[in-house]
C-alpha cells in the first residue's frame, strides 16, 4: 500500500502548493452561514418569546451549521467532486485502467489527501472562531468530544466518497450525472441534518433517519463536536456509518465492472 | 509476445434525429445502430519487434490498441499479451505492458515530474536501485535531467512526451503501446524520440506496436507493417515490400543543357511535363519496366545536365493503402 501513501502525499503537496483558494472559499462561506444563522436562529427565538430549543444555546445553534458546513467542505473536494465522471467522460479513466492498483483505491487516495488538507484548514478557521468568538457561550469541545469528531469524520468522507463514486459510475451510460450528484447534496442537508439539527425534527422522523446513511454525513459529527453524543450513540452511529460505507462500495463496485464492460476510452 | 486471431469490435452507437422533436423521440425510443470499428484482424508481434499500425483517421488503430491494452472488451475474437488476455485487467499483466497516448497526457500536471515518477514507482513497486538505475538511463539519453524537479504544466510540449516515455518505460514494460507520440512536436523532439525509441528497444527489446500519421517515425522505427482501412485490415508485411509490391511506376526528371530541345522531347513523350515551380525541371512517370528504354531514348534525343530516376513516394502509397478502395494488400 506504499503507492496509497504516496498518491495520498501527492494530492497534500497540490493541495500545499493551491492553498488559497480553498481558504478564501472555506471563509466566505463560514462567514456567510454563521452570520444568516445567528440571525435567523435569534429571530426564531424571539418570535419564540425568547424560549430557546432544548440543549441548544443560540451560539450552539451557530456552531453547529458552521461545523455542517465545514463538514460538506471536508467531504466533497471540489476537484473531486465529478472527478470520477469526468475520467468516463473525457478518457482519462485509460491511464488508470492500465496501472496495476485499484482505480477506486486511487481515486480514494486523492480524494483523502484532499479532504485531510481541508480538515486542517477548515478546524483551525473554525477552533479560531470558537475560541475568540463563541467560547463564552458555547464550551471548547473536550478531547472525548474531538476523538468522537475525528473518528465520524473520517467514517464520513469514505462513505460519502462511496456514494458520489456509485452516482459517477453511472456515467458509462449517462451524459449528465451531475444533477444525482447535486440532488444527493439537497438529500443530506434535508434528511442528514445540513441546516437544522436532527434533535429538532419529530421525533418518528429522528427514529426512522437514524437507520439511514445520512446523520453521519452531518448532524452525527457535529454533534459530537457540541458534546451532546453519548458513546452508545457514537458507537451506534459509526456502526451504521460503516454498513453503509461496505453497501455503497459493494453498489460502485458493481456498477463500475459493468459500466467498464462497454467502456470506449472516448477522447484519447 | 502479442498475438492476436479473429480479434473484432463493433460499437453500438445510439442516433438521434435532428431537433427538439428528435430529442423527446430518442428519450422514448432510442435507435441503435452498429459501428465495425475493427473487422477480424490476426497478426502477432516478436520481442524487439516494432509494428507500425497505419490507418487514416477512424481506420480503428486505436481501437485495437486498447483493446490489446486491456482499456477496451472486444466484440469477438482473442488476444494474448505475454499470455495474458489483456481485457481481464490482471495486476501481472499490467506490470508487463506500457501505453503512451500522444494525445493524452498521464502524468500529473500540478507535481514535478520528480514527483510523478516516485508515485509510479511505488505503483509499480520497483526496487530503488533498479529505478534509480533506469531513471538515469532515461535522463542522460533524453537529456531530462535539468527538468526533473519543474512543473509538467510548465514544460513544452516537446519534452512533456519526454517525461511521457520515462513514465511509461520506468517500469521496463516487456510490451509497448505507442499511439502518436511524436504528434504536434517540432522536428528536433521528433528525432529525439524516434532516436530514443530505436535506442530502447535494441537495449531492452519488447515488443511495439507504433501507429503514427508520420511517414518519418515509420521509416525510422518499423520493419513490419498493418495496414488498415475503415477497420479492415489491407497490408501486412514488411516495409520495404510496400514499395516492391505497390511501387509500380518510376518518376524521371531531368534538366537540358539546351532548353531548345525541350519541344521534341515532349513530342515523343507527351507525357512529359515541366514543372511549374521550377522552370526547366522536366518530370515524366513511367512504368518500372521502361526505365533503361526511356533513359537511353531520352539520351539520345537531348543532352541533359542532370538526370534522376525515383521510386515513388513512400507516403503516397501507404496513403493510397489506406484510402483508396481499388488499392488491397
Amino acid at each position: 500500500m506504499k503507492w496509497f501513501r504516496s498518491v495520498l502525499a501527492g494530492q497534500i503537496h497540490m493541495r500545499l502548493a493551491y492553498p488559497w483558494g480553498f481558504w478564501t472559499s472555506l471563509i466566505a462561506e463560514l462567514f456567510i452561514v454563521g452570520s444568516m444563522n445567528w440571525f435567523l436562529w435569534n429571530a426564531i427565538i424571539d418570535s419564540r418569546g425568547g424560549v430557546g430549543f432544548p440543549g441548544f444555546t443560540t451560539w450552539g445553534l451557530v456552531l453547529y451549521t458552521m461545523i455542517t458546513t465545514t463538514l460538506r467542505k471536508v467531504q466533497v473536494n471540489s476537484e473531486q467532486f465529478i472527478g470520477i465522471a469526468e475520467d468516463i467522460y473525457t478518457g482519462s479513466l485509460n491511464k488508470y485502467l492500465v496501472y496495476p492498483v485499484p482505480y477506486f483505491g486511487f481515486r480514494f487516495a486523492m480524494h483523502l489527501g484532499s479532504s485531510l488538507m481541508s480538515l486542517l484548514q477548515s478546524g483551525a478557521a473554525l477552533g479560531f472562531f470558537w475560541y475568540f468568538a463563541a467560547r463564552h457561550a458555547q464550551p471548547l469541545p473536550t478531547v472525548s468530544a474531538i476523538t468522537q469528531f475525528l473518528a465520524m469524520v473520517m467514517v464520513s468522507i469514505g462513505l460519502r466518497f462511496v456514494i458520489n463514486s456509485a452516482i459517477q459510475a453511472t456515467a458509462f451510460w449517462f451524459e449528465q450525472i451531475w444533477a444525482l450528484l447535486v440532488l444527493f447534496s439537497f438529500l443530506i442537508a434535508l434528511l442528514g441534518g445540513q441546516l437544522i439539527p436532527l434533535s429538532l425534527y419529530p421525533v418518528w422522523a429522528q427514529e426512522i433517519l437514524q437507520y439511514t446513511p445520512f446523520p453521519i454525513l452531518a448532524a452525527l459529527p457535529a454533534e459530537a463536536l457540541l458534546g451532546r453524543l453519548s458513546w452508545l450513540q457514537f458507537s451506534v452511529g459509526m456502526g451504521i456509518g460503516c454498513f453503509w460505507s461496505l453497501i455503497f462500495y459493494g453498489l460502485a463496485n458493481f456498477v463500475f465492472r459493468a459500466g467498464v464492460r462497454d467502456y470506449s476510452g472516448i477522447g484519447a | 509476445m502479442i498475438k492476436v486471431r479473429e480479434l473484432q469490435k463493433t460499437y453500438r452507437i445510439p442516433e438521434k434525429d435532428p431537433g427538439l422533436i428528435g430529442s423527446v423521440r430518442s428519450l422514448f425510443n432510442r435507435k441503435w445502430i452498429d459501428r465495425h470499428a475493427l473487422a477480424p484482424i490476426s497478426f502477432e508481434v516478436a520481442p524487439g519487434e516494432i509494428i507500425g499500425l497505419l490507418g487514416a483517421n477512424g481506420a480503428g488503430k486505436t481501437t485495437l490498441i486498447k483493446m490489446l491494452a486491456g482499456i477496451m472488451h472486444p466484440t469477438a475474437g482473442t488476444a494474448e499479451v505475454q499470455g495474458f488476455i489483456p481485457w481481464e485487467r490482471k495486476n501481472a499483466f499490467k506490470q508487463q505492458i506500457a501505453i503512451v497516448l500522444g494525445q493524452k497526457s498521464q502524468l500529473w500536471p500540478d507535481l514535478p515530474a520528480a514527483d510523478s515518477l516516485l508515485l509510479l514507482r511505488e505503483i509499480y513497486g520497483l526496487e530503488w536501485t533498479a529505478y534509480q538505475k533506469r531513471l538515469d538511463f532515461f535522463l542522460d539519453t533524453l537529456d531530462l535531467r535539468k527538468l526533473l524537479k519543474t512543473q509538467i504544466r510548465r514544460l513544452s510540449l516537446g519534452e512533456r512526451m519526454k517525461f511521457e516515455l520515462v513514465a511509461a518505460l520506468i517500469h521496463e514494460p516487456k510490451v509497448i503501446f505507442l499511439d502518436e507520440p511524436t504528434i504536434g512536436l517540432d522536428i528536433g523532439s521528433q528525432r529525439a524520440i524516434r532516436s530514443f525509441l530505436n535506442d530502447y528497444r535494441k537495449t531492452f527489446k519488447p515488443a511495439m506496436i507504433l501507429t503514427s500519421h508520420y511517414m518519418e517515425d515509420v521509416e525510422a522505427l518499423c520493419e513490419r507493417l498493418l495496414i488498415l482501412r475503415e477497420g479492415e485490415l489491407v497490408y501486412a508485411g514488411s516495409l520495404s515490400n510496400v514499395s516492391e509490391r505497390y511501387a509500380q511506376g518510376r518518376n524521371i526528371r531531368l534538366r537540358l543543357k539546351d532548353e531548345s530541345l525541350k519541344r521534341v522531347l515532349i513530342e515523343t513523350y507527351p507525357l512529359m511535363r515541366e514543372d511549374s515551380e521550377q522552370p526547366g525541371l522536366m518530370r515524366l512517370h513511367i512504368s518500372k519496366d521502361e526505365v533503361s528504354e526511356t533513359v537511353l531514348g531520352i539520351l539520345k534525343l537531348a543532352p541533359v545536365t542532370d538526370l534522376a530516376v525515383e521510386e515513388e513516394d513512400l507516403g503516397n502509397i501507404i496513403d493510397a493503402l489506406q484510402t483508396r478502395k481499388g488499392v488491397r494488400g
